[in-house]
């Protein structure tokens, strides 16, 4: 594939305590054997991202997360951003929020695409209550926070979702995954190659997802080939669980996206 | 006025003597309180074109020391600021890597060449002691010691034969044994915020006892180590030994007991790439031949 990609960004971000803002456009020369890539001078419009927003989400999540929970890592980001590739230009808007809560020895995970705080609410409020590691039960559902995570990797059905652009600024189409071979690429950054993948990932809904069972509300580590460490809620306890990802007898979708690989709606999922 | 930082880098992938991507990335960030606006534009034009000028005569010089290397994975990486200049090339051959400078890559490449090809993966050896050679040590010592500094942990009681400073620019040392944390902030690139990080550590020891045991393990390469600051829980991924790729899991107390002797001068280990939110550097590493018991 030939062809030149540029991006041009505007960013905010709170990084812990610091204000980070980021102005910078580059592009990305490919062809079959190299790929090549460089800052330009040239510069477009574009809006300056909402500071306030972003340090008033910052600032809602720390409010949330006090004592004996430690944030031990904090990111939340708004970005303008402008891409052009096959001479075809289009624009977009990314909120993203990255929170790792500690409660030691444990830590959970929480990844978003918009500013909101009830998976941090929600979170926050079962580590303070948190015991000591138990077996996984025999039933298990995961919140769909936790189940977006796991969407690439599991043999269910499901679907990619239309959007506008791919990284090559081909439009994507709502298709049934299937094969490894996807349609569209993925690109994240003007400095990466781009790459197969699936977007906006929907499971198929299948199965009972049981109310009353036990469930993984965040993951307690980055999602693994095969077990998942995850937080869990069962009655009035809590618990870090150990789960082996087996066999999935019921997946339910929900509207939000997540920015799992490239994009995963939120999923239900009952083990 | 804040506090600037300027940032020229150039970055290619060889894969089998051929080129297959590179990149060229220059900006500046300056920071005035908590907040700091970075961008790729350097406003100083004569600074820029000095950078840039650095880096691309570094460049042609690694093209040329890496022109033979056509059975491996080539990754440099060259980074001039106003500040410093840095030049890392990871060669990687059958999933082993070492991380090497202009200056040492010829003797890294040879040492790999010569430690491949790596057995299978085995289990943690039981009731071994370990030789930790080339260096490796520094590994070790870097997770347990240094990082553990660098998240505030309490110091512990390490052999007093035992020495472990961090060495930043302009002769800035940090005891990392004695509990300081890293003696500069860093960072990767001009769009992240800086961290006190390790620039070189060096393992040192004064009259250490060495008693070369039978059974022993000798470490020669080490594919990565972490640090879970939460639990104070040490990995380390040996890629090469003569036991075979096997995986360490040890607390950092545990470590600090484990240390039974050490011989010879500092050697520099082929590198590590330290990665910690999201930020991946350099950081040079000595450490002499170090002996530990058994580490499960």
């Amino acid at each position: 594939m030939n062809g030149v990609y540029r991006k041009w960004g505007r960013s905010v971000r709170r990084d812990g305590a610091r204000v980070v803002r980021v102005d910078e456009a580059g592009e990305a020369h490919e062809s079959a054997s190299e790929f090549r890539t460089r800052p330009i001078d040239e510069r477009i419009d574009l809006a300056a991202p909402n500071a306030d927003a972003v340090e008033a989400a910052a600032r809602e999540i720390e409010s949330i997360l006090l004592p004996p929970l430690i944030i031990e890592r904090l990111l939340v980001s708004e970005a303008n951003v402008a891409h052009e590739c096959n001479g075809v230009r289009w624009n977009e808007t990314l909120r993203r929020v990255h929170v790792a809560i500690a409660r030691p020895p444990i830590r959970a995970l929480v990844d978003l695409a918009e500013f909101r705080f009830d998976v941090v609410q929600r979170v926050a409020a079962a580590l303070v209550r948190v015991g000591g590691e138990r077996e996984a039960p025999r039933r298990m559902r995961l919140a769909e926070n936790a189940g977006a995570a796991l969407l690439p990797l599991l043999p269910i059905g499901k679907s990619q979702t239309a959007a506008p652009h791919d990284g090559r600024g081909l439009p994507i189409s709502a298709q049934k995954v299937e094969g490894d071979d996807p349609p569209n690429s993925f690109r994240p950054s003007y400095r990466l190659r781009p790459r197969r993948a699936w977007f906006h990932l929907r499971a198929a809904p299948f199965g009972r997802i049981e109310e009353d069972a036990p469930q993984a509300i965040a993951l307690l580590a980055p999602v693994g080939e095969r077990t998942i460490r995850v937080l869990c809620v069962d009655g009035n306890r809590v618990y870090p669980v150990a789960l082996a990802v087996g066999r999935v007898i019921a997946a339910r979708a929900s509207e939000s996206w997540y920015p799992y690989g490239a994009g995963a709606f939120g999923t239900e999922l009952m083990f | 006025m804040g506090r600037r930082y300027t940032m020229v880098r150039h970055d290619e992938l060889w894969v089998r003597g051929v080129l297959a991507e590179s990149r060229v990335n220059f900006g500046e960030a300056v920071e005035r309180g908590r907040e700091i606006a970075a961008r790729n534009r350097i406003e100083d034009r004569a600074l820029h074109a000095r950078l840039q000028r650095q880096c691309e005569e570094a460049v042609q010089r690694i093209r040329r020391s890496i022109a033979a290397m056509r059975d491996a994975r080539v990754r440099y990486v060259v980074t001039a600021t106003d500040e410093d200049f840095e030049s890392t090339i990871a060669i990687t051959l059958d999933g082993v890597s070492v991380v090497s400078t202009p200056e040492t890559v010829a003797v890294d490449y040879a040492l790999l060449k010569a430690l491949l090809p790596p057995a299978t993966r085995h289990s943690p050896p039981a009731n071994s002691p370990l030789l930790w050679r080339n260096g490796s040590a520094a590994v070790l010592l870097h997770e347990a010691i240094g990082h553990a500094t660098e998240h505030g942990h309490a110091p512990l009681a390490w052999p007093s034969w035992l020495r472990v400073r961090d060495a930043a620019r302009a002769g800035r040392i940090a005891n990392l044994i004695a509990g300081e944390p890293p003696a500069a902030s860093r960072r990767e690139s001009f769009r992240d915020a800086p961290l006190p990080r390790m620039t070189k550590l060096v393992v040192e020891q004064v009259h250490a006892p060495f008693d070369l045991p039978d059974g022993r393990i000798e470490i020669e390469l080490v594919a990565g180590g972490a640090y879970e600051p939460l639990t104070e829980m040490v990995t380390i991924n040996v890629a090469v030994s003569s036991a075979g790729p096997f995986t360490i899991r040890a607390s950092r107390r545990a470590i600090s007991r484990s240390l039974i002797g050490a011989s010879g001068n500092p050697i520099r280990y082929p590198g590590v790439i330290c990665s910690r939110e999201g930020q991946e550097l350099y950081v040079g590493s000595y450490a002499p031949l170090i002996l530990t018991t058994e580490l499960a």
